[in-house]
């Protein structure tokens, strides 16, 4: 050794063990500032000292394997540490987490209404809203048109430019734009606030319009609606065929009836469909999928369980694509209903391997779409979902996946992520957390160009922890709602070899 | 490529130079708890700018200038006779570092294999000090040795370990 490297070398086993005195800084400095020797072996030191750290920490290294199950190995450590090192963030996630259950108790944050259909929408600071709405949420529609159900019966149709705040299941604020409205039969008592006062619908269909100059026009189409235009002016009603309108400075005006004006027509009534005919496959699982915590519960606030639960779903987030399941991009992306699958793989949370092949399943009774439901609820592992829909026409449509989500009939589940292919063309059906970049949710809804013609839809679930519901729907426009075939077999000239984008694969 | 793509690929790539990237703040901030802090920070950035991705050719050179701003951010935020190098030590170290934050499955690897050619006595010290995070001292009473004497094997191993990881990843890159 050098003199430099005799003098350092007790100096960097303090550092490293963090029991550096202030003696020791001092001279440590020096000796860096000194001597590029002296930075070159810190350097090398500090390099080693972390690789040793990570390597060790993970039981196969101590106890050597075969050399591609120690690399797999290190993967996992080295998500362990980068986790260990991220657990701060997590701890926000599940704050927010928490924040989601306490809001669901409280009747106020449930969805009270409903985004139903949006063409060609964008919206303001391009964030399109969740499908569910809750009460003080804001809509700001850049371009298009869009459809919003309250849970009381009223449909809205907003058209842009507008601007609407849902106040609640039968109560809503126009504060800028033009709206369309119209109740189920026998509803009514839908309120909308505006700049000039507030209207209450008594079984109508109606336009309103709030104008530049914040003067408001309400156009009634059929029914009754009452205006309150401020607190201690009197209340007036407008009938079918009549329009009004209020301003600041003349008060009220007749003005002639313009049902043209307003966008209703524009958007068809969209009916929903559920995909009910599938073959599914699964459950796929993985060799560390053992590793996971028995009887785990959320929410835990532990460092332990925060890492364990980030190794899993980082687990989860970085096998995705890599072609280490079947149908994986990068995989020869080959459905082939005849197909099994063995061996670690398919490994469950017990350790448990098992063969697994595709199973026809059809939804009529079953509300979730998997070979062993029983097996997947509260449970890790990955499946995929095959159907074909069969189409008399081109059309838009909205593909939704429930069963997990935040409405209020589902549950806010963290650590799923959902991927889907129609006719081949992939939707991250997941969504990250703005704010909480570790945590995903699986999206709502999302557009999608269905063909004339038979469609092939792939869906792929992975779950970190509690299993896989695999219900999704279709918006579609009520008159080709009406004329679908689902099938969960494809069809006979496609035979049971496959692309994920339909096309056959001949044997 | 895809969003969904792009989006797993960047992940992987901060999750596969997370160690070197820790490595990397470690040397500029020496203390291991500020030094995490850092490295969490600097993942939470990352994360947001995962957008810049896609124009991004060196990840390790981004990922590691972005960790620097962080380590300046810090010690802005210390106070300054807190603070183990000063302004000077740390631009040097910060330029000799270069931005050499890379994958860290070939490092891994080598010293695999560098591990498996130490003496058993070796392999033991590394062991006692590395599996269970065991300070210095408490490894010197286990082996019935000196600390100092504890403190010079380590080192010297870790230099030499250092010295076969170089060279095996030099080869290994000569070779692809």
């Amino acid at each position: 050794m050098t003199p430099v490297e005799i003098e350092l070398a007790p100096l960097l086993t303090r550092l490293t063990d963090d029991e550096l005195s202030l003696d020791d800084a001092a001279r440590l400095n020096a000796l860096l500032r000194e001597h590029a020797e002296a930075r070159e072996l810190y350097r090398r030191h500090v390099e080693m000292h972390t690789l040793l750290e990570w390597a060790f920490a993970t039981p196969e290294f101590a106890n050597p394997a075969p050399a591609a199950t120690i690399r797999d190995a290190w993967g996992a450590k080295r998500l362990a540490l980068w986790l260990a090192a991220t657990a701060a963030m997590i701890l926000v996630a599940l704050g927010i987490y928490v924040a989601i259950q306490a809001n669901r108790a409280h009747p106020t944050h449930s969805a009270v209404a409903q985004l139903t259909a949006a063409e060609e929408c964008r919206w303001a600071d391009d964030a399109r809203p969740d499908a569910r709405l809750r009460a003080g949420q804001t809509l700001e529609l850049i371009e298009g048109v869009a459809a919003v159900e309250f849970a009381k019966g009223e449909r809205v149709v907003l058209e842009a430019p507008c601007k609407v705040v849902i106040r609640g299941d039968a109560e809503m604020t126009l504060s800028r734009g033009k709206v369309t409205a119209s109740s189920r039969p026998g509803a009514g008592g839908f309120t909308i606030d505006s700049p000039m006062g507030r209207l209450v619908e008594r079984g109508a269909e109606f336009g309103m319009q709030v104008l530049a100059d914040d003067s408001v026009e309400v156009h009634v189409f059929t029914g009754m609606i009452e205006a309150h235009p401020t607190a201690d002016a009197p209340m007036i009603e407008v009938k079918a065929n009549q329009a009004v309108r209020f301003d600041s400075d003349r008060g009220r005006t007749r003005v002639p009836a313009e049902p043209g004006r307003f966008a209703k027509t524009k958007v068809d009534r969209l009916v929903s469909v559920r995909l009910k005919k599938w073959y599914a496959l699964g459950p796929l699982g993985h060799p560390r999928l053992k590793e996971r915590p028995e009887n785990w519960t959320i929410p835990p606030i532990g460092a332990k369980e925060i890492r364990n639960y980030n190794l899993l779903f980082s687990m989860f987030a970085r096998s995705f694509g890599s072609g280490l399941y079947p149908m994986d991009p990068g995989s020869k992306g080959v459905i082939d209903l005849d197909a099994k699958w063995n061996g670690e793989l398919t490994q469950d949370v017990a350790g448990n391997q098992s063969e697994v092949k595709w199973v026809r399943r059809d939804l009529h009774r079953d509300p979730v779409a998997y070979p062993a439901a029983e097996q997947m609820e509260k449970s890790a592992g990955l499946a995929y979902f095959s159907t074909w829909i069969h189409l008399p026409q081109d059309s838009p449509a909205e593909i939704e996946f429930h069963g997990y989500g935040q409405e209020p009939h589902g549950k806010t589940r963290l650590g799923v992520l959902v991927a889907a292919w129609v006719n081949g063309r992939g939707l991250r059906a997941y969504r990250i957390d703005k704010d909480n970049p570790m945590v995903t949710h699986p999206v709502d809804q999302q557009a999608i160009e269905l063909k004339q013609g038979w469609n092939h839809i792939l869906c792929r679930h992975a779950s970190a922890w509690e299993g896989i519901r695999n219900d999704v729907r279709l918006q579609l426009p009520g008159e080709i709602a009406a004329n679908v075939e689902m099938w969960a077999d494809p069809p006979r000239n496609v035979g049971r070899r496959f692309r994920i984008d339909g096309s056959p694969v001949p044997n | 490529m895809s969003a969904d793509q792009s989006h797993v690929a960047f992940l992987g790539a901060l999750m596969g130079c997370q160690r070197s990237l820790y490595a990397y703040i470690l040397k500029l901030l020496p203390r291991t708890d500020e030094a995490k802090d850092v490295l969490q920070k600097t993942n939470l950035l990352l994360l947001q700018k995962e957008e810049e991705f896609a124009g991004v050719r060196d990840f390790g050179a981004w990922a590691a200038r972005h960790a620097y701003y962080q380590v300046l951010a810090h010690r802005k935020a210390c106070q300054r006779d807190k603070l183990l190098f000063d302004d000077a030590l740390l631009a040097q170290l910060a330029q000799e570092s270069g931005g050499d934050v890379s994958e860290d499955d070939a490092a891994l690897r080598a010293l695999s294999e560098c591990l498996d050619r130490l003496s058993a006595s070796d392999r033991r010290l590394v062991e006692e000090r590395y599996r269970e995070d065991k300070k210095v001292r408490v490894v010197a009473d286990i082996l019935h040795r000196t600390a100092a004497s504890v403190a010079t094997s380590l080192y010297r191993i870790r230099q030499a370990l250092a010295e076969c990881v170089r060279r095996r990843l030099q080869a290994e890159g000569g070779m692809s």
